[in-house]
């Protein structure tokens, strides 16, 4: 992490020694339209992916929690596609969304839809993306699932012998017990939407037209494909003080909130 | 949650609406795996039809064939197999003593140190992959597996976590007595402490292993020679090659998907646990 700082203010491109320069990658960087691209189109990967995924996660932990029968098939179903996620899951998703003869198209053609090119359309590339992120729920399910089944008991029937509906348990019984885990994942899922890296790169490189260029990918390409080693650190040290404040933020908003955060864990 | 009583209200022994629901959410969780294993084994000319059909008539195992002939994936599958037995290994060992010492070791600024640690876990991989790409180079490692291994030999932050709390709360005389008896610290530990944490190495062991097997952004930059890869990269560099043989690549995902999903059936309760844990307890 140190070294990263340092080298952010060297231009170094092997095999060429480095050469201090100080802020001089800082001035580029922030002038640099594929890295304003690739902020904007990570950021909205994030805020469409981690919102929508602790709301799923939720509702289908609610659903499929410890006391349902048959759950443990279900269960594994939502939990399959993070486990195996990665290059032969990107693959799988350029295929379902193949525009010719893959099965979304194929689906919409039924119904008499004419469906996007998606991954080749940049329009709908960056949709695409996030419908595969969105797949990869499962995480969230597991942990909320087991954060329901620390809720007390108790408290449930209390409740329901005081005369709450379903409802209003859940919303003075369930959700603030299970506020400190919404507050884990949101964090945990900010940074992984922050690193998202391996669908871009497998699916589309980056495009159509830097349509799916994430920071990661950009700092993948600047180090390794265009070789310069110093301007990468500087794109990488941004992303990582971005996401350092966001989290600070939340900490601050919802952490406050949160009544055992505090405490030693 | 093991109660056997049920909610007020929830007493339903026939089909409620919420089951209809669960069913109806999770169905896209499957589709895609089940659109991709039937595609892999359609005939050529189903396989390129449009509008597209589900099920193959008859399946043909051409594809699948035709990836094995052009690629070594037996290969792929033991190099990582080997990468991600030994990173699991390392990291159950190490982060299980780091973890030990954690709990036990009442030392000065051990708080901080563990402060410190668990603030790693929010550095994200992609920031370190420079500095470590050229620490790796500099030191002659570029083109073998040893970037992707050695940093499990220092443990994991994350399982480092899982290991701390779960030596915290066993009984805290359990150690004092071993101690008495005139053990030492590695002794206690050995003998001790990891008897007891079987849980936890399991699902450090599962994670670890699962994390190595699906990384990318490692092997894609450490690794140069194909009879090196693992099955991500080999993957990866086989759809590059084969861009306009989408047949081939969709075979291909087949292949590498079935052995981890197979592992995960098995393998899903202690993955689950740990998961579990890690969330719930953080």
């Amino acid at each position: 992490m140190l070294a990263a700082a340092g080298l952010s203010f060297a231009e170094w491109e092997p095999p060429l020694a480095p050469r201090f320069v100080g802020l001089d990658n800082l001035t580029e960087l922030l002038a640099d339209p594929r890295f304003g691209k690739a902020v904007v189109n990570t950021v909205i990967y994030g805020v469409a992916t981690v919102v929508p995924g602790l709301a799923i996660g939720l509702g289908l932990a609610l659903l499929l929690g410890p006391r349902r029968r048959g759950g443990t098939l279900l269960r594994t179903t939502v939990f399959l596609p993070a486990i195996v996620a990665g290059v032969a899951t990107a693959l799988m998703w350029g295929w379902v969304f193949n525009p010719r003869y893959g099965l979304v198209d194929g689906l919409l053609g039924i119904v008499g839809l004419q469906g996007p090119s998606w991954l080749r359309d940049p329009a709908w590339a960056m949709p695409a993306m996030i419908v595969i992120g969105l797949w990869n729920v499962g995480v969230n399910v597991i942990v909320y699932i087991a954060a329901l089944g620390t809720v007390p008991r108790e408290l449930h029937d209390a409740a329901a012998l005081d005369g709450a509906g379903a409802t209003a348990r859940f919303r003075y019984v369930t959700w603030p017990a299970l506020l400190p885990v919404t507050f884990y994942l949101a964090i945990v899922n900010a940074i992984a939407a922050s690193q998202i890296f391996t669908p871009s790169y497998v699916l589309t490189r980056g495009g159509p037209g830097d349509a799916t260029l994430t920071t990661a990918l950009y700092t993948y390409q600047t180090a390794f494909a265009y070789g310069r080693l110093g301007y990468a650190s500087m794109m990488a040290v941004l992303v990582f003080l971005a996401v350092l404040v966001l989290t600070a933020i939340q900490f601050r908003v919802v952490g406050r909130r949160v009544p055992y955060l505090g405490a030693d864990a | 949650m093991t109660g056997t009583r049920t909610r007020a209200g929830s007493r339903r022994p026939g089909i409620s609406w919420q089951a209809l629901l669960a069913v109806a959410l999770a169905i896209p969780f499957a589709v895609p795996f089940i659109w991709l294993f039937a595609s892999a084994v359609k005939p050529f000319d189903q396989f390129y039809a449009a509008p597209p059909t589900l099920f193959p008539n008859p399946p043909s195992l051409a594809n699948l064939q035709g990836v094995l002939d052009l690629l070594d994936v037996p290969r792929l599958f033991a190099n990582s197999t080997v990468i991600a037995l030994i990173t699991a290994a390392a990291t159950v060992l190490a982060s299980s003593v780091v973890g030990f010492a954690f709990a036990t070791l009442p030392a000065r600024g051990a708080r901080l140190l563990f402060g410190i640690l668990i603030a790693t876990i929010l550095i994200p991989p992609t920031v370190a992959i420079v500095p470590q790409f050229i620490l790796f180079s500099r030191i002659g490692w570029v083109g073998t597996w040893l970037p992707l291994i050695v940093p499990s030999l220092f443990g994991n932050a994350f399982a480092i976590f899982l290991f701390r709390q779960w030596f915290r709360n066993l009984p805290e005389n359990l150690f004092e007595s071993a101690e008495l008896e005139g053990a030492n610290p590695f002794q206690t530990f050995r003998h001790i402490a990891l008897p007891q944490a079987r849980p936890v190495m399991a699902a450090v062991a599962v994670f670890a292993f699962v994390g190595s097997w699906n990384d990318f952004l490692g092997p894609l930059v450490y690794l140069r020679s194909p009879d090196t890869y693992t099955v991500s990269l080999g993957m990866a560099t086989f759809q590059g090659v084969h861009v306009n043989e989408v047949h081939l690549s969709v075979a291909m995902a087949c292949i590498a998907l079935i052995p981890p999903i197979v592992v995960f059936v098995i393998a899903q309760r202690f993955l689950v646990r740990g998961i579990a844990t890690g969330g719930v307890r953080g």
